[in-house]
């Protein structure tokens, strides 16, 4: 019963019959200054106005654009330069490698490089002759029978050379493999001995050896060390380091 | 779908809402004389002094402005608008009082009605009554009171506006219009 007469005298407000709206109207006339009218117009219109102005951005970009790319040309440039730089050094490493120890294996030997042109030359005049074998064959004379000979052992050179190419490839290829590991094992060898870049790292070596029983190398690298550190006295810097171990 | 073909082409302020959107100064300037006189009571009412209620006021624009390349019509233009109003003013309030803030609270609401002739032939007495129940009211009930005033939504549009249910909007405004009635029966 209450609900219903709360939600009677809700419809009659709504429908303005109270007199409630109506006095609020006669008391609502404030309006927002001039001023702040306009600031908000203004507003609305640089907002708009806006676009454009964006648009006058563009040569920035283009100039943004053009300084990115020389940015990546340089970039790019000094990444070859380094690249080039390395493959220097790696070839002078390999360089330093002792030849006399490996197998002397010249990739690019002119009897390589003419053996294509060799070949090449056989194949054609082979080729020849049985294309003019094959003529003469027809006639069947003793002169005929001479010349199919002659070009059956050229068959059997050519045979034997492209043999003979194959297994120097072969042989190359090996040579280059060898040339390789060695290159790679002096490589380990140099790691193995960065321990003689100072005192205390062989020194500790030196004791390693003298703890494993490894006589011959140990004598050996007390020589070195000896030779390297005369003022060190080896003994008592052993002794020193079994202490604080 | 078939409700919002409905509302672009019944809601006009949506559709200028659109067009400034599109790039088209006049719209808006129609679109903010419409609304502007209304949604600036609704802040004045409920801030209880000028500069605090033109600040918020400019916020709710400046807001409108920045939206409009984003504005998708998914309820009436101004239910939109008042959603935006309710919540910045939810933000100042739920904000801590500044020193500031506090000597604002106290500024007077400029008495514009007593330059309106028609007030005068009532009962000053009276109009002040009524300023004042209106200022007593809880900000809830006020607001939603206001919204119906001011912006002229319906109870559901309300309800939408300020994210509570119509029931309880109904009730609100039960209450807010039960005491400023008390004025008036005086």
């Amino acid at each position: 019963m209450m609900k219903d007469s709360e939600e009677k005298m809700l419809q009659v407000y709504l429908a303005g019959e109270d007199g409630v709206s109506a006095a609020f109207q006669s008391v609502s006339d404030e309006k927002p200054s001039a001023k702040l009218d306009e600031t908000i117009r203004q507003a609305a219109r640089e907002a708009v106005e806006g676009l454009p102005v964006q648009k006058k951005r563009i040569p920035y970009q283009a100039y943004s654009i053009a300084a990115s790319f020389c940015l990546a040309v340089l970039v790019v440039s000094l990444f070859l330069n380094n690249t080039g730089e390395l493959t220097r050094t790696e070839l002078e490493s390999v360089n330093s490698i002792p030849l006399s120890d490996s197998p002397r294996v010249d990739l690019f030997s002119a009897d390589e490089t003419a053996m294509p042109q060799l070949n090449a030359d056989t194949v054609q005049s082979i080729e020849q002759d049985a294309v003019s074998g094959l003529n003469t064959n027809r006639v069947a004379d003793p002169a005929a029978a001479a010349s199919q000979e002659a070009a059956q052992a050229r068959a059997e050179r050519l045979e034997s050379a492209q043999t003979i190419s194959t297994q120097d490839r072969l042989a190359a290829e090996e040579a280059a493999l060898a040339t390789q590991v060695q290159a790679s094992a002096v490589l380990e060898a140099d790691q193995s001995m960065n321990y003689r870049l100072n005192s205390d790292t062989w020194l500790l070596e030196i004791l390693r050896l003298s703890r494993t029983g490894n006589t011959l190398v140990l004598n050996e690298e007390r020589r070195l060390f000896a030779e390297n550190y005369p003022a060190i006295d080896i003994d008592s810097a052993l002794a020193e380091l079994e202490e604080t171990d | 779908m078939p409700l919002l073909s409905f509302l672009e082409k019944t809601d006009k302020d949506a559709q200028l809402m659109l067009a400034y959107a599109g790039g088209n100064v006049q719209a808006f300037d129609e679109l903010y004389r419409k609304h502007k006189d209304a949604l600036y009571r609704f802040f004045l009412r409920q801030c209880g002094n000028q500069a605090l209620a033109e600040e918020l006021y400019q916020e709710v624009w400046l807001r409108v402005i920045k939206a409009r390349e984003s504005y998708v019509q998914t309820a009436k233009f101004t239910t939109w608008l008042y959603r935006i109003a309710h919540n910045i003013l939810f933000d100042h309030f739920r904000r801590p009082l500044t020193e500031k803030d506090e000597a604002s609270e106290v500024e007077a609401i400029p008495d514009n009605a007593s330059n309106d002739p028609a007030m005068l032939l009532d009962s000053q007495e009276k109009i002040a009554r009524f300023r004042a129940q209106l200022s007593t009211l809880p900000k809830e009930q006020l607001e939603v009171f206001l919204l119906k005033e001011e912006a002229g939504l319906s109870i559901a549009d309300i309800a939408l506006t300020i994210g509570e249910s119509k029931e309880t909007t109904k009730s609100r405004m039960r209450y807010a219009v039960d005491k400023l009635k008390q004025v008036l029966q005086e």
